[in-house]
Parts: structure tokens; sequence; C-alpha cells
């Protein structure tokens, strides 16, 4: 049953380790779903704290187009050959709008994407590590179920929390620390659902966040290949 | 009382395990009055009181007294490693805040780019100042009146200093954990994340290196205290002789550097091709 009153807590655990949370989503009678909920509903905040974030820097700076017009103006000064000069012209009209739209700034109902990027985003690496590491934790005499691995990995999403204080313009999170602390909570989620032996944990989780990582910084390398690339 | 005659903290050491759900919950069966009590979330003053006496043993596993009270419940938690963390920073971020609100109120532009436009000031990109542009921009104006941008950027700012730390505690501890492991050591994440977690403390002390002269000093004297604090806890909660323990602080460290020159060393190599052809 859905019990989204107790998520506060249960994510507060989740981010200290203890097993109490995880050991309620494995025992919950639909742990998927729980999970699905909890995952979306994190996700729909921190899009909403995002953008609220995104119009409080852009009405504390000045104007972005204004900005980016007084950059241009600021490099054709550099000297550098035109070709040069034409080529970066595009690399930062394109690196500022991926920055307005990354960071909200000057983006306007545009940053509302984010409402439905941010929970699509933390659905689809859910559903990608909960079902790698369960194929993972399987092979290493993992005794959890699939619907058990989905309910216990969803509080990976708990670190992702931080994101929130974005609301607040200019607060900067380390995406490191997200990923860093995001893995040492699937290590936990694993070690519970599966009951698996410290060792064997470390490795069910840290394959399939390899994979993510591989993914993502695949995403990363095309949006900056777009970006060089001028679209 | 010396590391090895410590009482032993039944539940919160790895080891073969039947049940591990069990074994790896120590919390399970201690008092939790909720996430919200304040308790929960900070070790006791006299606990912190004796971290910053190096007299880490009673200050993470807790005296007599605590120990009679919590019985085998762990006397510092990672939560209250954590609330910890997050308050010390704030503490030491507070100053800075209110510098940085005034500072850049006065320009009447947000924190960052006073930063900027300061950090910016010797480059030179051929015929291009930076802090030329950057004074510009800071000059424009916002939607919002100067001191409210100013402010919010300076909250901004001074919000990111506990999170920047935590993830110092995430992080860095990740790899002195690592290292403590292949050194020989057992202990939990909990264990180890709230003991090493006291080395915030004299930290705070951050908050008077813009004093000229002396603040610089006070800055190394927080730096070295909090890393012997370091070693200490690293002592206690993975149980490890003082080689080890600062083998395994000072490891992760070089490692960053030398991956951080070795990236530094491709960037600048790329750059120059690039900039070459």
């Amino acid at each position: 049953m859905l019990q989204p009153r107790t998520y506060p807590t249960m994510l507060g655990k989740a981010l200290v380790f203890e097993a109490d949370p995880f050991i309620i989503m494995v025992d919950d009678d639909d742990p998927w779903q729980e999970g699905l909920f909890m995952t979306v509903l994190v996700g729909l905040l921190i899009g909403l704290a995002q953008w609220i974030g995104g119009l409080l820097m852009t009405a504390s700076l000045p104007p972005s187009d204004a900005v980016l017009a007084l950059i241009l103006q600021a490099w054709r000064t550099a000297g550098f050959s035109p070709e040069i000069a034409t080529q970066v012209e595009g690399v930062i009209s394109n690196g500022w709008r991926w920055f307005g739209f990354f960071t909200g700034y000057g983006s306007g109902w545009a940053g509302l994407l984010m409402l439905i990027g941010i929970p699509l985003f933390l659905v689809l690496q859910w559903l990608l590590f909960g079902m790698i590491g369960h194929m993972v934790a399987k092979g290493m005499g993992g005794a959890g179920t699939l619907n058990q691995t989905l309910g216990a990995t969803a509080l990976v999403v708990a670190p992702q929390a931080l994101l929130l204080f974005r609301v607040i313009p200019f607060v900067s999170v380390s995406g490191a620390l997200l990923f860093v602390w995001s893995l040492l909570v699937a290590y936990r989620a694993m070690e519970v659902a599966h009951q698996l032996p410290w060792r064997r944990a470390v490795w069910a989780a840290v394959i399939p966040a390899l994979v993510i990582l591989v993914l993502v910084g695949g995403m990363g390398a095309f949006v900056g290949a777009m970006i060089l690339r001028g679209i | 009382m010396t590391i090895q005659d410590r009482p032993n903290q039944e539940g919160t050491q790895f080891a073969p395990q039947t049940d591990i759900i069990d074994a790896m919950s120590p919390y399970t069966d201690c008092p939790d009055s909720g996430l919200l009590e304040w308790r929960q979330w900070t070790p006791s003053v006299k606990q912190m009181r004796n971290a910053l006496r190096l007299n880490l043993i009673t200050a993470i596993d807790g005296d007599a007294a605590d120990q009679a009270e919590l019985g085998n419940c762990p006397a510092t938690t990672m939560r209250k490693g954590m609330g910890m963390i997050t308050l010390a920073g704030l503490a030491a971020g507070f100053i800075p805040f209110l510098v940085n609100w005034f500072v850049a109120a006065r320009w009447g532009t947000v924190a960052p780019f006073v930063s900027w436009a300061r950090d910016a000031n010797p480059m030179v990109i051929g015929g291009w100042r930076l802090a030329d542009t950057t004074g510009t921009i800071a000059s424009m104006g916002s939607w919002l009146p100067a001191w409210l941008a100013a402010g919010l950027s300076a909250l901004g700012v001074w919000i990111s200093m506990p999170l920047h730390w935590l993830a110092v505690w995430v992080l860095y501890g990740l790899g002195v954990l690592v290292i403590c492991h292949i050194l020989g050591a057992t202990t939990t994440l909990q264990r180890f994340y709230g003991g090493v977690s006291y080395a915030a403390l004299p930290l705070v002390l951050l908050a008077l290196t813009p004093i000229p002269w002396i603040g610089p000093l006070i800055g190394l004297v927080a730096l070295v205290w909090a890393f012997v604090i370091y070693v200490r806890a690293v002592q206690v909660v993975a149980d490890l002789d003082v080689g080890r323990a600062v083998l395994s602080v000072l490891l992760p460290l070089v490692i960053m550097t030398f991956i951080g020159l070795i990236v530094g060393l491709g960037v600048a190599v790329l750059t120059l091709f690039l900039f070459a052809f």
C-alpha cells in the first residue's frame, strides 16, 4: 500500500544506511509500485525546486540574452582569426543555451520541462539499476525477487533529495557526491534485498552503477558534441 | 583506556553472518524518537568536547555513563555525524555569508559575480580582459532589488558550504575506508562515517581565515587539528595502529592528487593541440 507520509523518514534513514527502510520496502506488499511512486514523487519535487530556483536565479541576474550578447561582443575583441572566432562564438552560444536549460537561468516556462525530465530520468535510472543489479545479485546467489530488488533500490533516490536545496539559487550540489552516495545506498539495498555478504553486495551495486555511468557519460559526450557542432 | 581495552561494540563489526539483516542493523533495537528529534542529529556537547581534546574513544563510544544508558546502541551514529557536519558547515559559513551579502549588495550584483570579477582580474584572452566583461555584467542590474539578489546569492553560497563538506566526508571517507579494509580493518559504513565526522568540528575556525595575518594561521591550525582528529577516529573505528591509520588517511590524498595531475596534464595537452591546429 502506498504510504507517502513515511517517505521522508524512510529516505532520511536510507541516507545514513540504516536497514529499516530497506526491510520495509522488501516486505511491502507491492515493492515496485511503492518504489515507482516514491521515485516519481521525489523527481517531481526536485523538478519543482529546480524550476523555482531557476526563476529566482533569473530574477537575481541580468537578462540572459543581454549577458550572452555582451560575452560575444567581448570575445570579438580577443583578436583571433575570423574562422576561430566564428567557431568559438557558436560553441559559446550553444553552451549558454544548455547552461540555461540545466540551471533554469533565463529558460522561463521551458524550465517546467524539468518536471517531466527529472522524474523520467530517475525512473529510468532506477529500473535499469534494479534490473541489472538483480541479475548480478542472482548470479552471486542472492535470495531476493525482482519485485523486492526494485522496492529496495528505489531508496537509491535518497541522496538526490539533496537537490531540493536548489530551490535556493546558486546552491551547488556535487554530482560526484550524489553518485557515490547513491552507490553506497544501492550497496545497502542489495545487501538487504538479497541477503548477500558484503563483498558480493559491493559487486551487485558497482556493476549496474558502472553501466549507468557509461550510459550517462555517453549522453554527456553527445550533448558536448552537439554544443561543439553548434546544434 | 586504550583502543584494545574499550568495550566491544557488538553488532557493529563486519563478521561472518548467518542472518545478515540482524547483524548489520545495530540500530533496529535502539531508541529512535524520530527524525525531528534534535538529539538524533548531533552528538552531545560532551562528546564533541572529548573529540576536540583528541579523546576519540570516549567521543565515539561514549563514556561509562553513556554506555550504561545506551547498552549496545552506538553513542555516535552516522545520522549524528551528518547533522554535526551540516551544523559545523553552517557555522563556518555564517560570517562569510554576511560579508558576501554586504559586499555583493555594495557592488549591486550577486555574490558569485563579485568573486568571478576578482578571480578574473589578471586573466586575458588575446585582447579580451575578462575582468572588464565581468564588471560590465555585474553593473547591468537585475529584476530583483540589488540587496535582495545579493542576499539570495549569498544564501545559496552559504548553503552550499555544508553540502561541500558532506561531499568531502562521503567521497574522501570512502577512499579512506577502502584503504582501511585493504590494511586489515573491520568496520561498518555507519560506524566509520559516524566516527570520522568529528573531524569537521575544528574546521569551524575556517570562518576566521579572512582576518588579515592571523587568519591563515588559524586556518592552518584548524586543518592540522582536523587531520589529527581524523587519524585518531580512523584508529578507533577501524582498529588500526597509528602508522596504518596515517597511511589510510594520506593515501587517498596522494592518489587523488596523482589523478588530478594526470587529468590536468591531459586537458592542457588537448587544449594546446586544439589551438595549435
